[in-house]
């Protein structure tokens, strides 16, 4: 299932240098909600670094979600580096949801990049 | 006793009255079919009729088709969905999946963010009509059927409490005898249509039935449909045809002197009369008199299903008959077309709609037989009685021709209930005389009308139909086939 890391990494970038923008949907305050923001702490904890998570709550904004076309909350997104890559759900799994994100890589490796494909 | 729920009417013509007025207002109905059976055409149709006539807004959350593609699906049905959206009448919810990637779900999940997005639609737009076109790409999208049935009826309580009414689509499996592919109709229960788009042998035929309306009295049964250019889905309900129709005490030319004698002044106008006879006794030719007997203010139609509109016109002239002056100048239009070609409901619908584009006067149908080949009786029945309710109303006359050698054969059109409905009924029959065989008329019923009751003989000549005296010879023209000269009716 899993490509070689090269595949995986974007040329040149290390984890010093790179910003990572994320954003996380959610719908109100309910249990859904609760746990997915406690599952993107743990991400920011795993990720390191610079990175800035957004959190869009649909019932507030929903232009942004309209505009985004986000159809399932939790929805977690990439936004920086590209591309854009999408986990849905409260992230109980959180390599699953890095992988998702193409962000698993660090884990495994501080020198290497995100990745450009989550497969 | 229940009361009657509310109705939201869709303006699809047809569906309206097997409905007794729409769909439940105010409430979800489940629009199932397989892909092709115009679900969506039905919903866009829904939500025009909303806007145009009831002033009422709507929100379209399309799933499968982009807005762009839906907006070009209407326009090549004439409606123009973005002077909607222009105008604050119509939003559209994207709800297509943004890639064809699946994105990797890690724990639970809900809807919560389409739901939100489709209620700030509604707000936006004061929306009264909501439609879900389809819901079975969530199930693809997020393979986890059982959260999403459940949040298509979380969806569905939230569009009931805010009072609008609504379409979800669910797609279909062809051949299964489940209602929808992901078992939707569990969860939205209440109403439920069902389209159809069947293949058997070479035609098409479309169908919608009401499978459920919870408190509200419907049609049973599957109805025939089409899909007009113009118009959309057209409904043919052929059983709420009325004969209801003015009677005329105008007379017009059979267009054959003796014939018009014989019928104490012609036929009414807005009548239906069947020619009925043996092949080659000249029932095509009456036809053609019929049409070539036109008044200059007149216009006729004549709808071919045994002979290509080149051999007609060819027969007409070795008649002597100006029919193809008359359609040259345009005064009369021939449809020719194989009766196979399209099932009966489609052939009723193109007669009406070539009736309306042309307002003819007079229509010839040759014949009823060939049509009567393709379709079931009760279909035929439905055929005739559609055609003659839809013509009368407009005034127009028609002559419509049979093959029947014996009067036992113009019996199996009574049971199509052909000549019980026909204002008239003219036999033509061969008789044997003396060393020949002879040709030979009869008006057996004119409704209204003091007619000839005599048996002619007749003749076809190079200058038409040539009607002679009463024959004075037994005819039988109520038996089977030639009767001898003299002979005995047995």
């Amino acid at each position: 299932m899993r490509r070689s890391q090269e595949a995986r990494t974007v040329a040149g970038m290390s984890r010093e240098t790179v910003a990572i923008r994320l954003r996380l949907y959610i719908t109100g305050d309910g249990p859904l909600t609760v746990s997915a923001r406690s599952s993107v702490d743990a991400i920011r904890d795993r990720v390191g670094g610079d990175c800035e998570i957004e959190i869009v709550d649909v019932l507030e904004d929903p232009d942004t979600a309209e505009r985004e076309q986000v159809l399932a909350t939790p929805t977690l997104e990439r936004l920086d580096p590209p591309p854009r890559l999408r986990v849905v759900g409260d992230l109980t799994d959180l390599d699953r949801a890095l992988d998702g994100l193409g962000l698993r890589v660090w884990r495994d490796d501080e020198n290497h990049g995100p990745t450009e494909s989550p497969r | 006793m229940t009361t009657d729920v509310a109705r939201a009417p869709t303006g699809i013509e047809g569906f309206d009255f097997l409905s007794r007025g729409g769909i439940p207002e105010g409430r979800t109905t489940l629009l199932a079919g397989a892909a092709g059976t115009g679900k969506t055409v039905f919903s866009l149709s829904c939500v025009r009729h909303g806007i145009e006539e009831l002033g009422e807004s709507a929100v379209y959350v399309p799933l499968e088709e982009s807005p762009a593609d839906l907006r070009r699906t209407a326009a090549s049905f004439g409606w123009d969905l973005a002077a909607y959206e222009d105008a604050g009448d119509l939003r559209f919810v994207d709800a297509v999946p943004p890639s064809n990637e699946q994105p990797v779900i890690t724990g639970s999940f809900d809807l919560g963010a389409l739901i939100s997005r489709i209620e700030h639609a509604i707000e936006q737009v004061g929306a009264k009509r909501v439609v879900i076109d389809a819901v079975s790409t969530l199930f693809s999208y997020l393979p986890d059927p059982a959260r999403i049935r459940w949040e298509i009826f979380r969806l569905r309580r939230v569009l009931q409490e805010r009072g609008v009414t609504s379409i979800i689509t669910a797609e279909r499996d062809r051949e299964s005898p489940l209602l929808t592919r992901n078992g939707v109709e569990a969860y939205v229960t209440d109403n439920v249509v069902v389209l159809r788009n069947r293949h058997d042998g070479r035609q098409r035929s479309r169908t919608v039935a009401i499978a459920k309306f919870r408190a509200a009295t419907h049609q049973q049964g599957e109805t025939p449909f089409t899909i007009r250019s113009d118009e959309g889905i057209v409904v043919t309900p052929l059983s709420a045809m009325t004969l209801e129709q003015p009677t005329s005490t105008q007379r017009i030319s059979t267009g054959v002197d003796e014939l018009d004698e014989l019928t104490g002044g012609g036929l009414y106008q807005a009548s239906a009369v069947l020619v009925s006879g043996p092949t080659g006794a000249g029932k095509t030719l009456t036809a053609c008199h019929f049409l070539a007997g036109m008044a200059s203010d007149e216009r006729g139609l004549l709808f071919a299903f045994e002979e290509s509109r080149s051999q007609l016109l060819r027969d007409a002239d070795g008649w002597g008959l100006p029919l193809r002056g008359f359609v040259d100048d345009g005064q009369v239009l021939v449809h020719s077309d194989y009766p196979e070609r399209f099932s009966l409901e489609s052939h009723l619908i193109r007669i009406k709609q070539h009736v309306d584009d042309f307002q003819p006067t007079r229509v010839a149908l040759d014949s009823l037989t060939a049509l009567q080949r393709i379709g079931t009786v009760r279909g035929f029945r439905e055929f005739v009685l559609g055609l003659l309710s839809y013509l009368k109303e407009r005034g127009i006359t028609l002559i419509m021709t049979a093959t029947a050698s014996s009067a036992k054969e113009t019996e199996s059109l009574t049971q199509s209930h052909v000549s019980s409905v026909s204002d008239g009924i003219i036999l033509l029959r061969y008789v044997e005389a003396p060393g020949t065989i002879e040709r030979a008329m009869s008006i057996l019923k004119l409704r209204g009308t003091e007619h000839d009751r005599s048996i002619r003989s007749f003749r076809i000549t190079g200058a038409g139909l040539e009607i002679g005296e009463p024959l004075d010879v037994p005819a039988n023209m109520l038996g089977d086939g030639i009767v001898a000269f003299g002979g005995r009716i047995e």
